[in-house]
């Protein structure tokens, strides 16, 4: 689920930097730095706007300037049970792999209705039910999380298609 | 599923069962409680007066669920005592977690990482295997595993397939990144433009790599016949690919190789995936059974636990000296070496040139590419490259087990070094000039002979480096079809077998249920490549008995060389020494005047060949005929063998009569036909010499001649450093018979130095015993003058014929001697300074046992 969220983070600059546009570089190397992490519990997406950049402390020893920028983001926080679209990016017997924006996830056979197969013999491999729903690498896919786990520097999840409105995105 | 929990073997025990708190059928949760127990345990109580006693405590503690499930049954009852940890519940588990994806349940998304003072074991641990071509993060269980291999044999069979493993370098391409060829490619006036016009090239935006080599092409150079060849073979396999280089690298190359993606689909896997570096394993891609499994890869040392499956591929070198650019972290290749291709006229010069270089390759391992004239550049960078290589490789070795990242960022950087080396020095370009140069040599040679001319008529060079005449795919193709036939003509034989039998035993009743049990039955009779295979190859050489001479270094085990494992994989018998069983004699052709050759040629049934026989034969599957093969005798050696044996008797000094089995043998079992059967029984070659030749080495010491010894041992302690050397001058006259029968008794002790140590290469698999004794034998000091029956039990104690060593290494050095720079190559390196070494040692243990003794 997508959220906006107020958040505040120390940058640091340059002695070079030292000048006019102090501001507007302090909000660039916040961009640069946060833009597109995963914190272990959400991904920011987009930095919608700083506001608050405090006054500039010199650090001791090392020269540089320290701000603290309070700032508001767009972030995602997949949840269990949350229904997401992912693309496919790899299939192979035991399930396959897809991804929803920046986070992998794998639907096992197990979570995979038992009329869609896996079909090794098709170029490429690809799960079908010789019908409509044909999965192979680079189709768009509707799926349920149904567990997720947070890392250091990223978040991996567990999804099913095992239900109604689930799977292959028709005319996408 | 049932799954049963045991108690653990953390409580204290005794314990008696309180209550159940859980029936069966009853759902549980984890670390839900479901068992009460009490047990009993003294505690120390004091008292404010400093007191302490021991009193006893009863305590009534809860057991936890570590699982999710439902009760099935209790194995224990209320008011059980137990003594010891016992399984004793079992559970319908929800989810067997057989499949985890980043430590996350496949099947129910729960986080097997986590832990819990419930949690009996990791979770992580019940999924283990990683079967699955381009990804680490997922892993199955072993069920899961064979459920899956299970269908995918079902599958095969039903298409009547097998699978097939290719690896890429050296296999079916041959890869480089040398700008030269590129360079050829737009030049259609290069020598070499026929040969590499059809070469791919690509580009790898790779991470891994960086710096010099980032952006460098690739060019790719298929094995002739390749296309044809795998739609020939994915008819009756299913191919994977397994390659030692980088994911990125795989799938361009099979782009290029398989530009439709028919062939191989997603089932590659690279270095990325493999989890070692050193080698490869099926079990990564077939981690139950490997039945229906072959591989072709060109290094069978990768492949250390999968030999049965595997059809060793002679290696692609189309780019030559160039090698295995993804390899570079693995071992040295061991190689037999391939058949000298050099122009006729150029002997002489291949011939300094290749002592140059293994000279050089002196210090580091013995190097058998040496003698391909067209990899002498190759050969005389290796010594100093081939340290940092071993050291890194060790290192990569102790990182084994540890963190991925790091190990795969280490081969990296080994791989960058390795072709940024290829990247600045162009080994193809010096080769070709090279070759331009001997050309351009040649002609103004002849030109000027001819008429005084000059020789500018060659704006072209007439000969390329690089030849595109290999076959061996061709061949591959027949092994592979003759291998699928094989395979399923056992597998129908035995299905026949099996529903006869069964339909035998039904007959009067069911048939319905025949067919139903089929299916299990179906693979449990299919037959294993693993010995269908071996089989097969086996035919090839089967009654040839082999001795090799001047193709492994003398110091290696020859039965542990790559040569002599696949020539006893195609049925070949290996010995190390010539007798009358031997039936081939394999030599190098750089080296056709070994001690093994001459006497090989006294047998007139062993085959002499040169090793491309051997290769040859192995590559086609099939015995070759020898006649092409066959190598020169130098007519000195028959003459000299003819008179080596005249003479032989007048030779032989000792009372070791025995161990002159070459010459003596022949004559005897002429007469003696019953002894030539007792010979052949012992067909394992265990038993030593003397023994096998009907003498025990206890005989040999009866009717040894102690007088004799003493002789010698007084000619040595008078001799001196110049005498022997006078010897060795006389020897170097060489080949007359007369001089040296006559100062065969003279220079005993210098012989017996030379003697030892080259027997001690000889014979690496005796024991170091045996040796310490045979060393102790040939010191020639007077303590073996002195018969006590100590001195003889010890010797004869072992059955190892001291005699018979030292005779065998005077004839080795008597031979060696006399043609000494003919036989160079025999015994290679390090041998020199290992003599010195040997005569320092010993002439220490002489002047010590002087000093102790006078």
């Amino acid at each position: 689920m997508f959220f906006l969220y107020n958040l505040e983070r120390q940058v640091t600059l340059h002695p070079s930097y030292f000048g006019r546009n102090m501001h507007e570089l302090v909000t660039g190397k916040l961009l640069k730095d946060v833009e597109g992490t995963c914190t272990g519990r959400y991904f920011i997406i987009t930095i919608m706007d700083t506001f608050n950049i405090s006054e500039g402390r010199i650090l001791p020893g090392s020269g540089l300037a320290e701000f603290t920028v309070g700032y508001r983001a767009v972030v995602w926080r997949p949840f269990k049970g949350e229904t997401v679209d992912a693309i496919v990016t790899s299939v192979n017997k035991m399930g396959f792999f897809a991804d929803a924006g920046p986070l992998p996830l794998f639907v096992s056979s197990h979570l995979i209705p038992p009329d869609i197969k896996f079909d090794p013999n098709a170029t490429p491999p690809q799960f079908t039910n010789n019908e409509d729903s044909v999965i192979e690498v680079g189709t768009h896919v509707r799926v349920k999380l149904i567990g997720t786990r947070a890392e250091v520097g990223g978040m991996y999840a567990i999804a099913s298609i095992k239900e109604d409105y689930l799977g292959c995105l028709q005319g996408s | 599923m049932g799954k049963l929990l045991s108690l653990g073997t953390k409580l204290k025990y005794p314990i008696t069962i309180n209550k159940l708190l859980k029936h069966p059928g009853n759902e549980i949760k984890r670390k839900e409680p479901i068992l009460s127990y009490k047990f009993t345990w003294m505690q120390t109580v004091g008292d404010p007066l400093g007191e302490n006693w021991e009193e006893e405590q009863t305590t009534i503690a809860d057991w936890d669920s570590p699982a999710d499930g439902t009760i099935k049954e209790w194995k224990i009852k209320e008011g059980a005592v137990i003594q010891s940890d016992l399984k004793f519940v079992d559970i319908e588990e929800t989810c067997p977690h057989s499949v985890q994806f980043q430590g996350l349940c496949g099947m129910c998304g729960k986080d097997m990482t986590e832990m819990s003072w419930a949690s009996a074991s990791d979770d992580t641990d019940r999924a283990k295997i990683n079967m699955i071509h381009d990804q680490t993060a997922l892993r199955v269980s072993e069920d899961e595993a064979s459920r899956a291999e299970e269908e995918s044999q079902r599958r095969l069979l039903k298409h009547r397939k097998l699978s097939l493993v290719v690896d890429l370098d050296q296999t079916i391409i041959h890869a480089c990144i040398e700008p030269t060829v590129g360079d050829w490619q737009d030049d259609p006036n290069s020598p070499n433009h026929e040969a590499v016009k059809d070469v791919a090239k690509f580009q790898l935006k790779d991470e891994g790599v960086r710096g010099l080599a980032s952006a460098c092409w690739y060019y790719i150079k298929m094995r002739p016949g390749l296309k044809e060849f795998l739609n020939k073979v994915a008819e009756m396999y299913e191919l994977h690919v397994y390659t030692m280089g980088t994911r990125a690298y795989a799938m361009n190359i099979a782009k290029i190789v398989d530009p439709d993606r028919k062939l191989f689909g997603d089932r590659i896997i690279s270095r990325d995936e493999n989890g070692n570096i050193t080698t490869k394993s099926l079990a990564r891609l077939f981690p139950v059974d490997t039945k229906m499994v072959v591989i072709i890869d060109d290094r069978a040392d990768v492949w250390p636990k999968n030999r049965p499956n595997l059809i060793k591929v002679v290696p692609y070198d189309f780019f030559l000296g160039i090698g295995d650019i993804n390899s570079s972290f693995l071992p040295k290749r061991e190689e037999l070496p391939k058949m000298t291709q050099a122009p006729k006229k150029k002997h002489t010069k291949i011939d300094t040139d290749e002592t140059d270089s293994t000279k050089n390759g002196e210090d580091s391992t013995p190097d058998p590419d040496a003698s391909k004239p067209a990899d002498q550049e190759k050969a005389q960078e290796e010594p100093e490259a081939d340290g940092s290589r071993v050291s890194a490789l060790e290192e990569l070795v102790r990182m084994g087990g540890g963190d991925d990242l790091a190990l795969r960022l280490e081969q990296a950087a080994e791989q960058e070094k390795f072709l940024e080396k290829q990247l600045t020095e162009r080994p193809l370009l010096h080769m070709q000039e090279k070759l331009d140069q001997e050309e351009d040599d040649d002609a103004t040679i002849t030109d000027e002979s001819r008429n005084g001319d000059t020789a500018h008529e060659h704006p072209h060079h007439k000969h390329n480096l690089l030849k595109d005449d290999d076959v061996e795919l061709t061949y591959l193709e027949k092994h592979l079809a003759q291998l699928h036939k094989a395979f399923y003509e056992e597998y129908d034989r035995a299905l026949v077998n099996a529903h006869g039998g069964r339909v035998a035993q039904l007959k009067p009743g069911h048939n319905k249920k025949v067919s139903i049990k089929d299916e299990s039955a179906d693979l449990r009779i299919v037959p294993d490549i693993g010995n269908v295979m071996p089989r097969l190859k086996a035919k090839t050489l089967a009654g040839c008995t082999i001795v090799m001479s001047g193709l492994v270094p003398l110091q290696a085990d020859i039965m542990r060389t790559e040569i002599a494992i696949q020539a006893i994989s195609f049925g070949a018998e290996i010995q190390t020494k010539v007798n009358r069983k031997v039936t081939h004699l394999v030599a190098s052709t750089s080296r056709t005047r070994t001690h093994k050759v001459r006497q090989a040629a006294k047998y007139e049934h062993i085959k002499i060949v040169n090793q491309q026989w051997l290769l040859n034969s192995i590559s086609k599957w099939e015995k070759d005929d020898e006649t092409s093969y066959l190598v020169e005798i130098h007519e000195q050696d028959k003459i000299r063998e003819e008179g080596f044996n005249s003479s032989a008797p007048s030779s032989i000094h000792d009372s070791d009569e025995s161990s002159e089995d070459s010459a003596s043998d022949e004559e005897e079992s002429d007469h003696v036909p019953a002894r030539e059967e007792e010979v052949a029984e012992d067909l394992e070659g265990v038993m030593p010499e003397a023994i096998e030749e009907g003498h025990s080495p206890v005989d040999d010491l009866k009717g040894f001649n102690w007088g004799e010894i003493d002789e010698e041992l007084e000619s040595f302690m008078g001799s001196d450093d110049s005498e022997s050397e006078n010897d060795s001058g006389a020897e170097s006259v060489a080949s007359d018979i007369s001089i040296r029968s006559r100062t065969s008794n003279k220079i005993v002790p210098k012989k017996r130095k030379v003697g030892d140590i080259t027997d001690d290469e000889n014979s690496g698999d005796e024991s170091t015993l045996a040796k310490k004794q045979r060393i102790a034998n040939s010191r020639s000091t007077g303590l073996k003058t002195v018969k006590t029956p100590n001195s003889m039990q010890s010797e004869s104690s072992l059955p190892t014929p001291g005699p018979t060593g030292d005779e065998d290494g005077e004839e080795d050095a008597v031979d060696q001697i006399p043609t000494g720079d003919d036989d160079d190559g025999d015994d290679p390196f390090g041998d020199d300074l290992e003599a010195d070494l040997m005569a320092e040692f010993e002439r220490e243990e002489e002047e010590f046992k002087d000093g102790g003794g006078g």
